[in-house]
């Protein structure tokens, strides 16, 4: 049996005994994430295992790909536009000015000695963001106080109110042009002063989507979000009316979670096509020119630059790929949780993650991306449950045994934390006995 | 004579990739043996593998009567082994003082004699003692690698393409200091691109070709044999 | 405008923000010195250092636990200090486990560095995740009031007060005062210390400086004859002194949290970069710069305004340059720049 068969198999295994040992409902709602999530592996693996490019900022695609959803599905609020459109408009022209100049004065790399453009680059960034803070910060005073007919709407500009899938696209898109710009200034460090550049410009992504209020709703979330397909409320509903008797015995359903069940169904369907499409996209550019030149540059850039490759072209090319996939994946997330919460992007859970998923399943292979992300979601969520078993058994134990023990009360708490050890456990462990993964990337293309 | 090293039958390389193919070296004790070759004859290789920093596959070799195959480079020193690499044979931020005392790490109560002994070679090293040794001129930098391997008062001292991107003058001023340094009789091992020159002064002389030893001899009968000259020496003017 | 007002900016500036900055300077100082010696020395960035400063903190706080319940205290020195040493053993011994366990097998490997990230990457999640599992997910308190036979044992933090009465004897509507905590005390002090005692240990000692020779030129070191695994295991020890240090003065000063330090990374990362990989002090200069930086970015100026000019020009409104949100991507913004702008460092580093 190949290797793609034991794999496939056990993921198989793991996902029935979520379904019979949690519940169906459970199971397919970790099927969808994980197949949301596995869009976004292969982005990372595009940048990484193709590409060699050490992006330790995932969750900033990420989460720019789940704000994209809010911009466009989200109805608009009139009120905080009419408040505050002008002045933003104002702001982001404003912006626009200051990138044209620090980009002219790039041109100028020919008469000016290269620290002397660099201090001036960043001098002309600070007296750009002093003149658009002043405007910036009315506006956004005047946005977050304008009353609003909806009271929940309040000091929000909302979102263009256009269906959801565009929302997808456009997470993609946006991810790909913020990359686009990121990849500009920090390709061509060394790869692990890449890692710690994205990792921090990340954090600036997320900590600027969690603080601006106005157009994020920061803490207070955005939801509900919609899906592409029928939302479970509205299965739910449909069915209610019918009132019939909805039960799947042999798949151990009960009638109330049919409809959700099916929701989800056409959700991870919805979700397999985006998957299985990219997939094959992939492979073919893999096999193409394209992509053959991406692996001659990852494997020695120096010797692809002196065959007069543009090695930092391309890496841009493959860094904003990735980016895009990622913000794809985001965006899937955001709607499929129904919910946009920027303090929910933290680096271990959306970056550290994904990287344990790509390294674990197979980097520079993208059936190995896909079954990493299946397979390190499902050990993640499922590491949870039965940790908790374990403990709560095992204290039950100890208590019997030592008379006087008392187990600390939050116990589940601490157990929850298993999932990270696990998580960690598996990345260590392939990192030493699998160094190339669970599916390792095809023989004859890469000696790394 | 005895032979103070003695390798023989080397076989190795880096990874699958074999490019010591059976040579020999030998140096007898206070005596300059020379290896030339062309590029890729395996002879960085070969002073590499002696010192520890290449695994070997086939092959002995004895120091001073002692088996030394799969010794650590920390071990050699300890038995009175100094090697000189060809690049980057300075710790460029630490001062020339310090540099020194690197040398004796394993043995801090030889620092004071091997620091006297360093700079009655090298008298330009004291004047320097106190800067980084980044900041010296190619031929001080050579000094501070060689004082550096004299440290412990090696039997052997090795040395990698002593003069490599030297000019003529500071080359000659190696090539006394190394005579110099053999006088106190320590025996000297070198990997030389100045065939000619390098020959000049060695007692032996290997000539390896793909990882084999082409011709071995006296310097002066390799100097001589018109084979040699005409494959490996160049033109005589 | 009165001389008084001149005196009474000047030290609300000292009190509020020079302080503030010095306080989180000396702590990223600490970190920031160990990350740049690992970097150096073991050639890769630890993501998993903020990680073992919080492992830090968390073994003082149980040793401190212990040594309330024991009775044993020295006044005026807070219990937390007391703890100190064996909390820097634990982590001491905590990072030598990580290296033996882990990087060990990967260094005899000859790996490249981002495998290295990566297996800090993991060993960041396990520590996570253990430091969770043993110390809960909740908050911890160093200065605490102990309940023991009924009887209610407080510690309170202790404070030095200047408040300048001389000063206001002779200028009439002066009115500030500089505030130090004790642990806020003993983190300078620390810092202090340890700096100068490790700037000794670098230069005049055989193992510092085999340590520094083996951050130039591993390979050459090796040929001299030096024992890099000795030189390895000292990084180690210095590195999880530093930031059991460091994480136990944080968590004194405010309180430990099972995130403690994990924000500390990037400006500690930044740091190191500033100063140069495998440069000590360029490491605390780096730090130093970065408190000040993240300080006066989200700093509210209009007291000092307030004092400096007549009453009828007064601001209202907060008078920072960053609104406090963005306090934690000051850090961030810089570590991009200078990566940017001079990778080598501002003091040129090397470059691995």
């Amino acid at each position: 049996m190949s290797r793609n068969a034991v794999a496939a198999l056990l993921l198989l295994a793991l996902f029935l005994t979520a379904w019979f040992a949690l519940s169906p409902v459970t199971a397919l709602l970790y099927l969808a994430t994980a197949l949301a999530t596995a869009v976004i592996v292969l982005g990372l693996n595009i940048q990484w295992g193709y590409g060699g490019l050490f992006n330790a900022g995932v969750l900033g695609f990420v989460a720019l790909g789940g704000y994209a959803v809010v911009l466009v599905s989200i109805p608009p609020v009139p009120e905080a536009l009419d408040a505050g459109g002008s002045g933003l408009l104002s702001a982001a022209i404003k912006l626009g000015v200051t990138m044209v100049a620090i980009y002219a004065l790039a041109r100028l790399h020919a008469f000016l000695p290269n620290s002397l453009l660099r201090g001036a680059q960043i001098l002309v960034g600070i007296a750009g963001y002093i003149w658009l803070k002043g405007e910036l910060d009315l506006t956004i005073r005047a946005i977050e106080t304008a009353a609003t007919a909806d009271p929940s709407m309040r000091g929000f500009v909302g979102g263009l109110g256009l269906p959801v899938l565009l929302g997808w696209a456009v997470g993609g898109v946006l991810a790909g042009v913020i990359a686009w710009f990121i990849g500009k200034i920090t390709l061509g460090l060394r790869s692990d002063y890449l890692a710690i550049a994205t990792l921090g410009i990340a954090e600036i992504i997320r900590t600027f989507l969690k603080n601006a209020d106005w157009l994020t709703r920061g803490t207070l979330t955005v939801s509900p979000i919609d899906w592409p397909v029928p939302t479970p409320r509205d299965v739910n509903a449909l069915l209610d009316r019918g009132g019939g008797d909805y039960s799947v015995a042999w798949l151990d359903i009960a009638s109330e979670q049919a409809g959700t069940a099916l929701s989800r169904i056409m959700f991870i369907a919805v979700s397999a096509a985006i998957l299985i499409a990219l997939v094959l996209l992939l492979e073919r550019a893999l096999a193409s020119p394209w992509g053959r030149m991406m692996h001659s540059i990852r494997d020695n850039d120096t010797a692809a630059a002196a065959m007069g490759k543009d090695v930092v072209k391309r890496q841009l090319e493959v860094f904003v790929l990735g980016a895009v996939l990622m913000g794809l994946g985001g965006a899937m997330l955001t709607s499929l949780n129904t919910l946009f919460d920027p303090s929910a992007y933290l680096p271990p859970r959306y970056t550290f993650l994904i990287w344990a998923m790509l390294i674990v399943g197979g980097s520079g292979n993208n059936l190995g991306a896909v079954f990493g992300a299946i397979f390190i979601y499902l050990l993640w969520e499922m590491s949870e449950p039965i940790s908790q078993f374990l403990f709560l058994n095992g204290a039950a134990v100890l208590q019997a045994m030592f008379e006087g023990w008392e187990p600390p009360s939050d116990l589940e708490g601490r157990a929850s934390q298993m999932r990270v050890i696990v998580i960690g456990l598996a990345l260590l462990v392939t990192m030493r006995f699998a160094p190339r993964g669970v599916l390792p990337e095809r023989q004859g293309l890469r000696k790394r | 004579m005895s032979l103070l090293l003695e390798a023989r039958g080397l076989v190795g390389g880096y990874g699958e990739l074999t490019i010591l193919h059976g040579c020999d070296l030998t140096v007898e004790a206070g005596r300059i043996s020379v290896i030339v070759g062309a590029n890729g004859a395996g002879k960085s290789t070969a002073m590499k593998a002696i010192f520890g920093l290449l695994p070997l596959r086939e092959g002995s070799i004895t120091f001073a009567g002692e088996d030394i195959v799969g010794r650590t480079p920390q071990e050699l020193v300890a038995l009175g082994m100094g090697y000189v690499p060809q690049m980057a044979n300075v710790f460029p931020t630490l001062q020339v003082e310090e540099n020194l005392e690197m040398g004796a790490f394993i043995a801090p109560d030889r620092v004071a004699r091997g620091l006297e002994r360093v700079y009655s070679i090298f008298p330009a090293l004291q004047e320097k003692r106190r800067q980084p040794a980044g900041e010296l001129s190619g031929g001080q930098r050579q000094m501070v690698a060689v004082g550096r391997a004299l440290m412990m008062e090696p039997q052997l001292l090795m040395l990698d393409e002593p003069t490599a991107g030297l000019s003529p003058k500071v080359m000659r001023d190696i090539f006394d200091i190394i005579l110099k340094v053999n006088e106190a009789d320590v025996g000297v091992l070198m990997v030389e691109q100045n065939a000619r020159q390098a020959l000049e002064i060695a007692d032996t002389g290997f000539v390896l070709g793909t990882g084999r030893n082409l011709y071995v001899d006296t310097g002066e009968a390799l100097l001589a044999d018109p084979e040699v000259a005409r494959s490996f020496l160049g033109k005589r003017d | 405008m009165e001389f008084a007002d001149t005196l009474n900016a000047l030290v609300y500036l000292l009190n509020k923000g020079v302080l503030n900055a010095a306080k989180i300077g000396s702590i990223y100082a600490l970190g920031a010195v160990g990350i740049t010696l690992i970097f150096g020395i073991l050639r890769f960035a630890h993501f998993a250092h903020g990680d073992m400063m919080t492992f830090g903190a968390l073994s003082a706080f149980f040793g401190t636990l212990w040594l309330r319940q024991q009775g044993i205290n020295i006044e005026p020195i807070p219990t937390g200090l007391l703890a100190l040493p064996v909390a820097a053993l634990v982590t001491v011994g905590l990072a030598l486990l990580i290296d033996r366990s882990v990087y060990a097998h990967f260094r005899a490997q000859k790996s490249p560095p981002v495998v290295f990230v990566m297996t800090s990457i993991g060993v960041t999640f396990i520590l996570q995740g253990v430091i969770r599992l043993i110390g809960g997910t909740g908050d911890r308190q160093f200065f605490f009031t102990l309940v023991e036979n009924g009887e209610r044992l407080r510690e309170d933090k202790a404070r030095l007060l200047f408040d300048f009465e001389w000063l206001s004897e002779h200028f009439d509507g002066f009115a500030q005062k500089i505030v130090i905590t004790a642990p806020q005390l003993a983190l300078f002090v620390f810092t202090a210390v340890a700096l100068f005692g490790l700037h000794r240990f670098l230069t005049r000692t055989r193992l510092g400086k085999g340590m520094r020779a083996v951050s130039d030129n591993e390979d050459l070191a090796r040929i001299s004859g030096i024992d890099v695994g000795k030189v390895v295991l000292f990084t180690w020890i210095i590195g999880g002194t530093l930031a059991a240090i460091a994480g136990t003065l944080l968590a004194m000063d405010t309180q430990y949290k099972p995130i403690l330090a994990f924000n500390l990374l990037l400006p500690m990362f930044a740091a190191a970069i500033m100063g140069g990989v495998g440069k000590p002090f360029g490491a605390v200069a780096g730090a130093f710069i970065v408190g000040l930086a993240e300080t006066f970015a989200v700093f509210d100026w209009r007291v000092v305004y307030n004092f400096l000019v007549p009453d009828e020009m007064h601001a209202a409104t907060a008078l920072a340059l960053v609104p406090a949100e963005y306090k934690l991507a000051v850090p961030f913004v810089i570590l991009v720049l200078v990566l940017i702008w001079r990778p080598t460092g501002i003091f040129r580093g090397q470059v691995l």
